[in-house]
This record gives structure tokens, C-alpha cells and sequence, in this order.
């Protein structure tokens, strides 16, 4: 541990991060959907001539705008901000690890975002072939960029051979870089067509209306079927025990994944039984339903590939606390209070109870909260002193996806010590079990 | 899964501390000239709506719409090339940034809601000076939310969206502070180190006297980069014919370039004195040399181009004098980035473990990275030549 701990109360820092994420992933995607549908659109506006489409598409463009610069690019910043504060010792790793594929995906988004505004700015006023050029420009680099994010998210799940060769090219191309990539860009085509669904089913225009719900057909339904393809090729690619995580453990990832494919199922059979089926008068609630449910969708599976990463942040290479397992055995040799740099407490000496709170916060903090989300108080709720000792003795194996406690046998204790004062007040100081 | 190449605090860096400085400085210079037109345009615009409606400037009240119109733009580079830097810089010193941003952990977070706050009011009120902002999200609407918008678009554009334009200078102007606060407590190891109390996420270093006069330093500069390019701009419009508004918008443009300069003038010295003897000493001419020939030479190249924009808007041709001055403040912006960064890897020498320092420099990888960045460039290129006819006709109009 060479950092300190911010506590993040209530929330957590993991539902922080997890809570940024969705909303650049969700801009991520429509970037990568958006810009492709725009361009395409607007080619067939050209084409034929279609006045009210091409009228249309300048007000989408501006949508789009707003969605990929302003939520795109704050919640990019924010992202990183985020990840600074939660996770400071993956953040650094993945920095040093990733430099140059995060200078590449920099210089894309500068890219994108002069595209994006001369796209927007510019219609009419340049030549149709050379403002669709522009759009492609965007959406090629809202592409290359989306791969390049996708090498370093799987990177974090399934590092491969990397972990033995160190090697870039290991990391980057890992062994669930295709399918997770099948899996976004499904994810991107779907997110686009339900927004695209929701918009075309608010236009006046009959024909501009039923042409909306047509393209965006085009798009769901390619994107919801493809989804759970690629998230069962994906699954397949994973190590063994987190295969079984999903498929035959039962627990929240497998909730996750069910949830996640259910959804994609009744996404494309309300579009099948509404709007696709009657694209003259589609209903803008049931547009509005689908794109709830399909976003929805995206992030359980989203949410499902942090949850069989656990205990990991990097697949053995760092604990979600950012310990290095390597480091686990020093430790609980050398003690863990006496080798952290921020620790406030040195060992645990005539203070169990302090030193004990002090390694929950250095420890376990980046996913518990003590009274929040992942609360430790009501999961420690009614255990004695040898239950909790039991326990963080053998973290990693009696409850599943934990990282082993890294501390010596009287660290170990004042934890539990401290984890007896939340679970029954005033017991640790009689010592009672 | 066996064998882990390194620990996580000495994974080697990916190029050398010497190449990522220079790369950094790059990016900062980029990073400084969007971050001061994001800061200075929402202040500007303000400024030149209210000169122009006091005194009946039709010129200055145009010139207020344009710069509120090109403020997301500022914006939004000002992330995209901010991110980068921010790689950078914690790749390089990240013993020192990681906790120096937990120690201030909440007022970290919170400049990531004043950049969506500042960057969503910007675009706002650029929309609305085109007339076109409710409309976007139109098909998204409920029909009440639809009608009140429409009413709201009813009101004409009589009504500049001033509340917003000072509500993005005000975000911006906070996540200067918040930047420049970190940038300070970043270089001092005893508020951030492992001596220092526990992080409670509050802290601001308020008593250290570089903050204020960091910030100070920092928004005459940003006011002066946004003087000039309104200069650029007016001499721009001045050759195109159009001399009334070109003179006028030169005018506002140099009054804003060359007060901060001059103020500047004392603000440098008053910053410098105030980073520790032994320091301030070093750079000044003593052993570090180049730090002293940078802060001599940049100050003279700020006060020439101060200078020469005083002159401009009195000359009939005045493009070579504010390219002149462009030249001067570049280089000006340059070295003083340069000894930013000087100043900020001596006062980091003790703090930073010489072990993190092992380099793998990836060759495949940065080459990819240099490739996309030269393919960046030529997109860039490409969409400018090809949409510059259709610029020329919108700042005219």
C-alpha cells in the first residue's frame, strides 16, 4: 500500500466509481452508435432527396453533440478524477501499463470532438460529400477508440499471458479482447437504435416517423440478438473459476448475466410486437420502456464483468484494495500496519480496537462502507469474536470473491475486534465471545 | 497467473522522465491555451455584452455572441487535451499526485461537477445565441415540458443567457482554483506525505502563499491568451473588409492582452518570491541556468507582445503585429511552462523513490501512439481546409 485512504461514507467508493462509469459507457456507446447512424442517414437522405430526414438529422446532430461532448467528455474527466480517489493503485498501474494506447484514445477524442462540431456546424454549408466525410471521421475514431478502451477493460479481467511476458501487445490483445469487443459494439448498435426509437417516435412527419422506427430497427434488433452471442462467447474465454462463477455458482454475477439476457430477450420482443411491427404509429411510452430495459441490459453485463474480476482489480496481478498478491505472505509475516506508507497506526499495540479500524479503512474500504453500500455492519451483524477470526483468517476461501487478509495473526485479531464493536457494541472491551 | 513481472510501485515508466517532460510540456502548452480561452471567453463575454449595452456597441454586443459561441469549443479541448496531461503528469510523479488529490479528495471530485456544470452551461448558452437550444431534445419531451419550452423560446434573443454565461466563468474560475490548489499542495511532500494527519478529503492548502499567487498568475495569462485571440480575430475580420467591428473587437482584444501583461509584470516577480530562497535562487541563474534565461527571456516576449497589440489596433494593416505577438506569447507560454516544470521536479527530487524510476519503453506501442497522433493531425487538417470557406461566412454573419 503506497497511497492513502479517502473514506467515501454511505456510498462507497466502488459505487461511486460504478455509478461514472454507466453514464460514460452509455455516452461511450451512443458515440460509437450515434455517429455511425448519423452518417449513414444522411447518405440516404442525400440519395433520395429526403428533405424532412436531412431536417431532422441537423437536430440530431446537435443532440448528439450535447450527449457525446458534454456528458461524453465530462463524464471521461470524471471517470479518471473518480478513479484517482477509489482506486489509486489500479489507476497508476493501468497508466504506466497503458500510456501509449491512452495517448492514442486522447488524440481520437480530439479528433472526435472537432468532428463532431464541424459536423454540426457546417451542414449546409459544405459540400454533402465532404460533411459526410466529417461524420466519418468521427464515427472511425469513436471506433478506433471504443476497440482501444475495450483492450484495456479486458485487460483488467482476463490479463492472459501478460502476466508472464509483460509484453503490451499480451495485455492489449487478451484472451476476451474479440468477444468483449463483439460485445460493445452489439452494445453501442442497440443502445443507438432504442434512442434512435424513442426520437423517431416523437416526429410528427408519417413518413419521417415510420423511416425512424425503420432504421432503428436496423439497428436493436442486429444489437440485442448479437448481445448475448457475444456475452456467452465472452464467458466462454474467461478462466475457469470465473466461468463458473457465472454459470453454475449462482450469485450475483450469474443474477447479472440472467437479468442481463432476459432483458435483451423482452427488448426485442416488444419491438417485434410494437413498433418494428408497426412502424406508422409507434407508441413513444413503449419506445421509452425499451429504452429503459435496454439500458438496463448493457449495464447489468457491464456491472457483471466487475463482479467475477472479484477479488481482483487486475486478474493476478492487484487486489481490489491494491494489494499485490504477491506481497500477501510478507505480510502477514511483517505485519501489514508497520509496511503501509499512510497508515496512522504502526501496530496494534495497547489499541486493538483503534489498529483494527485503521486496517478495515486500508483494507477493505474500497468495497465496504461501514454503515452504506456493501454495508460491513450488517454483514458482521450477530457474529462472535471466533466466527470473525475464523472468517478474515480465511477470507479468501470461506467467502468467495475476497482478497486474503494480508496482516500477522494479531493484526488479524484487532480487526476482529474492531468488526465485534459493530456487530455488538461494547462486547470487544470485556472480551467476550 | 504465476509469475507477476514487478510490484505495482515500481512498474517501470514508459519512456523516459527527460521524454515525458518534453511530452508533457507540450501538452501543457496546448492544455494552457484551450484552459485560458474556456476561462477567460465566459468573462469576456460578459464584459462585452455589458460595455455594448451600456454604450449602444452593436460591435462589442456581436463580438459578445461570438465568444460566447466559441466558449464549448475552448471547453471542451480544454478536457480532451487536459486528460492527456493528467496521464502524463502522474505517470511521471504519481508518488506525489495520487495522495496530494486524496488529501483534497472532495474538492477533487467536485471539479469534475463544476467542469459538467461549466462545459453543459457553455453549450447552453451557445445554442441559445443561435436560437436553436430547447429544440434539441424536443423528440425526447414529454408534450407539457415541450410547451414550456416553446414559450421559453418565445422570448427571443434579447435575453443573452447571462446567468449562465457567469454561471460557466464562475465553474471555471472554481476548477482553476481547485487545479491550481492541487498543483501547489502537489508540491509540497509534508502536506501530503505519510507524516502528514490522515486525509479527511478537505484539504485546501489556503496558507501556503503560492496558491493566491499562483492563481493570480495563472488568470492574468488566461485573460491576456483570450485578449489575444479575440485580437487575432478582429485583425482577421479588419483584413476582410469589415473595419468598424474589426477595429472595435481588436480594441477589446489588446485592452485585454496587454493589462494583464503589464499587471503580470508585477505578478511574476510577487510569484516567484515566494518559492523557497534556496529554489528561487537556483533558478534565477544559479546552478539550474536555463531556468534563469527562460523566466528572463519569457518576460521580455510577453512585454513585446503587450506591446506591439497596444499597437495594432492603430495601424492600417495590424495581421504581421498580432502575429508578432502570437510568436512572442508562445514562446513566452513555452519557457514559462518549462520552468513550471523545473521548479516542480526540484521540489519533488527528495520525495519521489529513485527505484520508481526504471523505464520500458514500449517501441511498438509508441509507435502506434505517434502514428495516430500524425493521422489525427492530418483529419484535422483535412476537415479545417475543407470547412474553412464555411467559418469565414459564419463569423461574418
Amino acid at each position: 500500500m503506497v497511497f492513502p485512504v479517502l473514506e467515501v461514507p454511505f456510498l462507497g467508493g466502488e459505487l461511486l466509481m460504478a455509478a461514472i462509469s454507466l453514464v460514460f459507457v452509455v455516452s461511450a456507446f451512443f458515440a460509437v452508435g450515434g455517429g455511425t447512424f448519423q452518417v449513414l442517414l444522411e447518405r440516404r437522405a442525400e440519395r433520395e432527396g429526403d428533405g424532412a430526414l436531412l431536417s431532422f438529422l441537423q437536430d440530431w446532430s446537435r443532440f448528439f453533440l450535447l450527449m457525446t461532448l458534454v456528458v461524453g467528455m465530462a463524464s471521461w474527466a470524471g471517470l479518471w478524477m473518480t478513479a484517482t480517489i477509489v482506486s489509486p493503485h489500479a489507476t497508476w498501474a493501468l497508466l504506466k501499463i497503458f500510456y501509449w494506447p491512452f495517448m492514442a484514445i486522447s488524440a481520437l477524442f480530439v479528433v472526435q470532438s472537432a468532428a463532431a462540431f464541424l459536423y454540426h456546424s457546417t451542414w449546409g454549408s459544405v459540400e454533402p460529400a465532404k460533411h459526410l466525410a466529417i461524420g466519418w471521421i468521427f464515427a472511425g475514431s469513436a471506433w478506433l477508440s471504443l476497440l482501444a478502451i475495450n483492450g484495456v477493460l479486458t485487460f483488467m479481467l482476463t490479463p492472459g499471458d501478460w502476466l508472464v511476458t509483460g509484453r503490451l501487445r499480451d495485455a492489449v490483445f487478451n484472451p476476451t479482447f474479440l468477444p468483449s469487443a463483439i460485445m460493445l459494439i452489439s452494445g453501442a448498435a442497440g443502445v443507438t437504435g432504442l434512442i434512435c426509437l424513442v426520437a423517431g417516435a416523437g416526429q410528427e412527419n408519417a413518413a419521417l416517423r415510420s423511416g425512424m422506427v425503420k432504421a432503428s430497427a436496423a439497428f436493436v434488433l442486429p444489437g440485442f440478438i448479437l448481445l448475448p452471442a457475444s456475452a456467452f462467447w465472452h464467458i466462454e474465454n474467461l478462466p475457469s473459476v470465473m466461468r463458473n462463477a457465472v454459470l453454475s455458482e449462482g450469485g450475483l454475477a450469474t443474477t447479472l448475466v440472467v437479468v442481463s439476457l432476459s432483458l435483451c430477450l423482452v427488448v426485442l420482443l416488444l419491438g417485434a410486437a410494437g413498433p418494428f411491427r408497426n412502424p406508422k404509429s409507434p407508441s413513444r411510452a413503449t419506445a421509452l420502456l425499451m429504452l429503459l430495459l435496454g439500458l438496463g441490459a448493457v449495464s447489468s453485463l457491464e456491472w457483471s464483468r466487475g463482479v467475477i474480476r472479484s477479488p481482483y482489480v487486475v486478474t493476478g496481478y492487484m487486489y481490489l484494495n491494491g494489494i499485490d498478491p504477491r506481497n500477501v505472505g510478507n505480510l502477514r509475516q511483517e505485519g501489514f500496519l508497520r509496511k503501509a506508507r499512510y497508515a496512522s497506526i504502526r501496530g496494534v499495540g495497547v489499541d486493538p480496537v483503534g489498529a483494527g479500524r485503521e486496517l478495515f479503512r486500508l483494507q477493505c474500504m474500497s468495497c465496504h462502507s461501514v454503515d452504506g453500500y456493501n454495508s460491513i455492519r450488517r454483514s458482521v451483524r450477530g457474529w462472535s469474536r471466533d466466527v470473525l477470526d475464523t472468517q478474515l483468517e480465511k477470507l479468501d476461501k470461506l467467502r468467495g470473491r475476497m482478497p486474503p487478509f494480508a496482516g500477522t495473526g494479531a493484526e488479524r485479531r484487532a480487526l476482529a475486534s474492531w468488526l465485534l464493536s459493530l456487530s455488538s457494541p461494547g462486547r470487544e472491551k470485556a472480551g467476550g465471545k | 497467473m504465476s509469475r507477476i513481472p514487478l510490484p505495482v510501485a515500481l512498474y517501470p515508466l514508459p519512456a523516459s522522465l527527460d521524454a515525458l517532460g518534453i511530452f508533457l510540456a507540450v501538452l501543457t502548452v496546448m492544455l494552457t491555451v484551450a484552459a485560458s480561452l474556456a476561462v477567460s471567453w465566459p468573462l469576456m463575454t460578459l464584459a462585452a455584452e455589458t460595455v455594448g449595452e451600456l454604450r449602444a456597441r452593436t460591435s462589442l454586443r456581436r463580438l459578445a455572441v461570438l465568444l460566447a459561441r466559441r466558449t464549448p469549443g475552448a471547453a471542451v479541448f480544454t478536457i480532451a487535451l487536459g486528460i492527456p496531461a493528467y496521464f502524463t503528469m502522474f505517470v511521471m510523479h504519481g508518488e506525489a499526485m495520487f495522495p496530494a488529490a486524496l488529501r483534497m479528495g472532495w474538492w477533487w471530485l467536485a471539479g469534475g461537477i463544476l467542469l459538467f456544470a461549466g462545459v453543459g452551461s457553455s453549450f447552453w448558452v451557445s445554442m441559445r445565441r443561435r436560437g436553436t437550444e430547447p429544440s434539441t431534445l424536443r423528440p425526447f419531451l414529454p408534450d407539457i415540458v415541450e410547451s414550456y419550452i416553446l414559450a421559453f423560446r418565445r422570448r427571443g434573443l434579447e435575453r443573452p443567457g447571462l446567468v449562465l454565461t457567469a454561471l460557466a466563468a464562475f465553474s471555471f474560475l472554481g476548477f482553476c482554483f481547485l487545479m491550481v490548489s492541487f498543483g501547489v499542495l502537489a508540491e509540497r511532500p509534508d502536506l501530503w506525505g505519510p507524516s502528514a494527519p490522515s486525509p479527511d478529503g478537505f484539504l485546501i492548502p489556503l496558507s501556503d502563499p503560492m496558491l493566491v499567487r499562483r492563481l493570480v498568475h495563472f488568470l492574468l495569462g488566461a485573460l491576456a491568451i483570450g485578449g489575444l485571440a479575440t485580437a487575432w480575430h478582429g485583425a482577421d475580420r479588419l483584413s476582410a473588409g469589415e473595419t468598424a467591428y474589426g477595429r472595435s473587437t481588436m480594441k477589446f482584444g489588446a485592452v485585454f492582452f496587454a493589462v494583464p501583461i503589464a499587471l503580470e509584470a508585477a505578478a511574476g516577480p510577487w510569484l516567484f518570491m515566494a518559492e523557497p530562497a534556496g529554489l528561487a535562487g537556483r533558478m534565477a541563474g544559479g546552478p539550474a541556468g536555463s531556468g534563469g534565461i527562460f523566466l528572463w527571456t519569457g518576460a521580455s516576449a510577453a512585454l513585446l507582445a503587450a506591446a506591439l497589440i497596444s499597437l495594432s489596433p492603430t495601424v492600417r494593416r495590424p495581421r504581421p503585429l498580432v502575429w508578432v505577438s502570437a510568436i512572442c506569447t508562445l514562446y513566452s507560454l513555452s519557457v514559462m511552462v518549462a520552468v513550471r516544470q523545473q521548479v516542480r521536479e526540484l521540489r519533488l527530487a527528495d520525495a519521489i523513490d529513485p527505484a520508481a524510476r526504471a523505464v520500458s519503453f514500449h517501441q511498438a506501442s509508441g509507435l502506434v501512439a505517434a502514428a495516430v497522433v500524425i493521422a489525427g493531425i492530418a483529419a484535422l487538417g483535412w476537415m479545417l481546409a475543407a470547412t474553412a470557406v464555411s467559418s469565414g461566412q459564419s463569423e461574418g454573419g
